[in-house]
């Protein structure tokens, strides 16, 4: 009898991956199974509850894990204490029972198993192989450690092989749950559901608990769905909680429909909701097109049975693996993707999905037949249902203590491991972006951005939103610029007022300039005139001169005032302004005062200004002759020149264009 | 160790009679200087080509993009340099039974190893900012700081029980404050200060090694008059025997430094890199300490603390509680930099600085 430990938990969704292949491999009684995972979480509330009812006899022991603080957490102590101690207990588990091989699904649970099965194999205590299945494109902390350790990680998407370098990496896909796989006949389903099987039906969930920005846009665009004919079944989850009860919501929505839409009554018996399904293989089979969340588990099921879907992931995710999996899958061709951003509410900013965007994305794909069947092609072709049994067999060969052979890890798409970096890194990434998907990619990460309440995020966000000349940010960016919310104690007794400090109003200014001029970032660079941070006051007269803003009398009034008091920065930014801003005769008022500024950067931006302007034909050098004598010309700053580099210049310059 | 060599050759062998030199500090001082520049110049060239054979150098060149107006790729950690020239002179000129000779040869070993690892991890990360993390380096220093205070107030201390734990102060006669057993962290701090701001005053040619120098020149005196029975009597300082030694140790930075400079002026053949400020910054708060006149450095080292202060304001104050810059640029000449004075033009000034302030530093010899 072939013995195997099961580990992975700390939520559900590790968890179903590890059963799917436990009901695989015990089928047939040739296997005996431990399933080691942390007390008083879902795994040992699923476990039992299968115990209980007799479907499955896997033993469950525990060890204490708990998720990872971070390196400078006050809990990191705690951490690494109990994963001490979960470490030693599973290692008893481990000597006691003795598995020739030990399958880990990931989460934090994992970890003192699979550390420890590597720790007793490092000892000669144990003999076993130790694999890893990751659910999820963008691969989590856990398995990124303990990938180094483990004999083979096993994924779901092909991704995933870019996240963990170092790892032997297989794709095997998705284990669904065995009975899953079976899409039931359309015109069945819709007959158990109700549906009219002449009609076509939309399928929208967001999980069992539900989504509500998913929700929120369905509500306000089913009378335009309906009105077409099309069919709704909707999951509206089962979310009670304080922070948003979806039940309560929906009566609430209904209500409003009622009252609000005059045809309603026509419309609504096409639209079925309920808030959970039993059976959603029924629900699957009866749909023409499918919009949920992008949830590993969710997709694959969704993918394999070769369903058309919509897919939107959910933002500000660890590792942002949600769109990571949806971007996977939209890789292959197998689903079209719908990212979500940043909507303000009230006060309030929060994630969610614009109605029209959602109604014209399923309204073309309702609408045209052949790109759902395209769909479908890719799904069957490029996900499959087959996860399970090929896990299964990898247990056994790593069992009998060999390393299958495997076709290398393939080929990683350039934009596949973007999930994983900070906006900082996406902005030096962004030069060598190509692909329209991934620059739309870091377009969705710059708005997210945008909210996050971390500034260095913000600030990197708003960076980005400039060098990609983002016009969907500009109205957070004005929402940013005019906040006008208090900033931290420490900050107002050193005399800040702004809640956004300097930086981000400093690069907010310089952003601003690669966007389109409007009213509102013409108000905003005014207003900043009147910032009490010099840099922020310089990049908006140089952002107001990039943009050729019109020249009001405030402005000029305070270009003014830079001029004569402010610093050299300032200065130096106001004849640059007056270059592209004001009409080339007013030289001598604006110019020729700073002619001998105490600073020689001022003069020469204040001679190079005129050279714009004597070379763009609109100021005849004759008329300067007889002042170009009041500049003093004295410099405290030169450029040092190097012969000897500038000959290694030559030398390797020639070379480059001889390979070339 | 000449000083042993030139008695038993005298006293046994019945060598000259002018060999009794030796004995006088000045000579030795002034010999110092001019054994550690001649070893700098003599040693100079060949470590520039050693540091650059083993690619030491400021910033690995990608040959696509030379800059032909700057001095990137050029070689650095030449606190090598110094380091072997003031082993090598004051080794000589030293007198090998005094406890103060050997601290300071200790804090000069300590510092320029903790500058050497962190170089090397610069060097070693490509083109990344970070050697060690500013936690180890702050924990280095600090470790040998604690090692010093505790030695320096412990009864092993080469000073007389009534300065040992005395805080000086400039202009003000006598000790206004025993610091009883806070003077180790007092010491602790010290030596970051002081090691730290000379790592960043090193950013421009010749920008650290002069004004340390000069800062040098001063303790010497000062060492001279601690260690001289007649004029510590007169000016009324405590003397201290044996004292002078460190006007002995001074004369060869300051040799060390002029041999370095000669490579090191605008423009740069070497840069002295964290090897030689950590180096040149552990030593001078050492011999300051000993010195019992930590507190003059602020007029003596204004040049370092106002490059210390600046990194210190911009830094914690400015991007870490405002998010905002309060000076154009830090360290300090770098806003000078910035507002269009020439590298050339900063650092002869801060020279004249600390020219300036070395002579305010003199000053408080007799005003007290």
């Amino acid at each position: 009898m072939k013995r195997v430990v099961f580990t992975g938990g700390g939520t559900g969704g590790h968890v179903y991956p590890a059963l799917a292949v436990a009901q695989a491999l015990l089928a047939d009684g040739s296997w005996k199974g431990l399933y080691i995972g942390t007390r008083g979480r879902a795994e040992e509330r699923i476990l039992r509850g299968l115990q209980e009812s007799g479907q499955l006899d896997l033993p469950f022991q525990s060890a204490p894990a708990v998720g990872f603080p971070g390196l400078r957490s006050p809990r990191l102590p705690l951490f690494i204490a109990k994963l001490i101690l979960g470490v030693a207990q599973a290692s008893l588990h481990l000597l006691r029972f003795r598995p020739q091989v030990v399958v880990a699904t990931g989460g934090y649970a994992a970890a003192p198993t699979v550390f420890a099965a590597a720790l007793l194999r490092k000892l000669r205590l144990l003999r076993c192989g130790i694999l890893i299945h990751e659910q999820n494109a963008s691969a989590g902390l856990m398995n990124r450690m303990a990938g180094r350790v483990a004999d083979l990680v096993a994924l779901t998407f092909p991704e995933s092989a870019g996240h963990l370098p170092g790892c032997r990496t297989h794709t095997v896909g998705y284990p669904v749950r065995a009975g899953l796989e079976q899409l039931p006949d359309r015109v069945e389903a819709c007959r158990e559901l109700g549906l009219d099987p002449a009609r076509p039906v939309l399928f929208v969930f967001g999980g069992s608990q539900g989504a509500r920005a998913i929700n929120r846009a369905l509500y306000h665009i089913l009378p335009q769905l309906l009105r077409k004919g099309i069919q709704v079944l909707h999951g509206t989850g089962m979310s009670a909680g304080t922070a948003w009860d979806a039940t309560a919501e929906h009566a609430e929505q209904l209500g409003r429909l009622f009252r609000e839409v005059p045809d309603w009554a026509e419309l609504a018996p096409l639209y079925h909701a309920r808030p959970y399904f039993d059976r959603i293989q029924l629900a699957y089979g009866a749909a023409d097109l499918v919009c949920c969340r992008a949830g590993a588990g969710a997709i694959f099921e969704l993918l394999a049975m070769g369903r058309p879907a919509l897919l939107i992931p959910k933002m500000g995710l660890p590792g942002d693996h949600q769109t990571a999996n949806a971007r996977s899958a939209e890789r292959a061709g197998a689903a079209e993707l719908l990212l979500e951003e940043p909507l303000v509410e009230g006060h309030g900013i929060e994630a969610g999905v614009r109605p029209e965007r959602l109604l014209e994305a399923l309204l073309a794909l309702l609408e045209d037949k052949e790109r759902r069947e395209g769909l479908s092609r890719g799904a069957r072709s490029g996900f499959h249902a087959d996860a399970r049994e090929r896990l299964g067999r990898l247990a056994s060969v790593l069992a009998i203590g060999t390393l299958p052979t495997l076709d290398g890890a393939g080929q990683v798409p350039a934009g596949a491991t973007l999930e994983r970096l900070g906006t900082e890194q996406l902005l030096q990434r962004l030069p060598r972006l190509t692909d329209p998907h991934d620059v739309r990619y870091v377009e969705y990460r710059c708005l997210a951005a945008l909210c996050s309440p971390s500034w260095l995020e913000r600030n990197a966000g708003i960076k980005l939103a400039g060098r990609l000349g983002l016009q969907d940010a500009l109205p957070l960016l004005v929402r940013l610029a005019e906040d006008k919310g208090r900033p931290g104690l420490l900050p107002r007794l050193m005399g800040e007022r702004h809640r956004q400090n300097g930086f981000i109003r400093r690069n907010l200014c310089t952003a601003l300039a690669e966007l389109p001029l409007t009213a509102d970032s013409a108000r905003v660079l005014g207003a900043a005139l009147k910032d009490p941070y010099w840099e922020a006051r310089v990049e908006a007269i140089r952002s107001l001169g990039v943009l050729k803003a019109e020249a009001t009398e405030t402005v000029v009034r305070h270009m003014a005032r830079f001029r004569l008091k402010g610093n050299f920065e300032e200065a130096q930014a106001v004849a640059w302004w007056w270059a592209a801003c004001m009409p080339a005769a007013s030289w001598r008022e604006w110019i020729l005062p700073l002619a001998r500024h105490a600073n020689c950067r001022v003069r020469e931006a204040a001679i190079r200004a005129l050279d714009l302007r004597v070379h763009g034909g609109e100021l005849p050098l004759a008329d300067l002759k007889g002042e170009l004598d009041s500049f003093l010309l004295t410099s405290t700053h030169f450029r040092p020149r190097f012969p000897l580099k500038q000959a290694m210049r030559d030398l390797a310059g020639q070379k480059a264009e001889e390979t070339c | 160790m000449l000083i042993w060599l030139a008695d038993l050759l005298r006293e046994e062998l019945g060598g000259p009679g002018f060999l009794r030199l030796v004995h006088y500090l000045t000579f030795r001082a002034v010999m110092a200087a001019l054994t550690t520049f001649l070893v700098s110049l003599l040693i100079g060239r060949r470590v520039i080509l050693f540091l650059h054979r083993k690619r030491i150098r400021d910033v690995v060149e990608d040959y696509g993009v030379i800059d032909v107006s700057n001095k990137r790729g050029t070689p650095t950690m030449g606190g090598l340099m110094m380091i072997l020239a003031i082993l090598g002179g004051y080794l000589l000129w030293l007198t090998p039974d005094s406890p103060f000779a050997w601290a300071a040869v200790s804090a000069l070993l300590w510092f320029g190893g903790v500058g050497m690892l962190d170089d090397w991890g610069k060097l070693k990360g490509g083109s990344g900012k970070h050697g060690l993390s500013q936690l180890s380096k702050l924990g280095l220093q600090g470790a040998y700081g604690a090692a010093f205070g505790v030695w320096l107030i412990s009864a092993a201390s080469p000073l007389p029980e009534d300065l040992r734990s005395q805080l000086m102060l400039p202009f003000v006669k006598g000790p206004v404050l025993d610091l009883g057993w806070l003077a180790v962290p007092w010491v602790v701090m010290v030596f970051l200060s002081v090691s730290n701001s000379m790592n960043f005053a090193d950013g421009m040619d010749g920008l650290a090694v002069v004004p340390a120098s000069i800062s040098f020149m001063v303790y010497a005196i000062f060492a001279y008059v601690l260690g001289n029975e007649v004029l510590s009597g007169y000016l009324q300082f405590t003397y201290v025997p044996g004292m002078g030694e460190l006007a002995v140790l001074s004369g060869a930075v300051i040799g060390a430094g002029l041999g370095f400079l000669w490579y090191n002026f605008f423009p740069a053949q070497v840069f002295m890199g964290d090897t030689g400020s950590m180096a040149l910054g552990g030593l001078l708060s050492a011999v300051m300490l000993m010195l019992r006149q930590e507190v003059l450095f602020l007029i003596v080292g204004g040049v370092f603390v106002l490059e210390g202060a600046s990194v210190l304001i911009q830094e914690k104050i400015g991007i870490g509680i405002l998010g905002r810059r309060i000076f154009y640029r830090a360290p300090i000449h770098h806003a000078f930099e910035h507002r269009g004075v020439a590298e050339t033009k900063v650092v002869i000034r801060f020279w004249i600085i600390a020219l300036i302030l070395g002579f305010l530093g003199l000053l408080s010899l007799k005003v007290r």
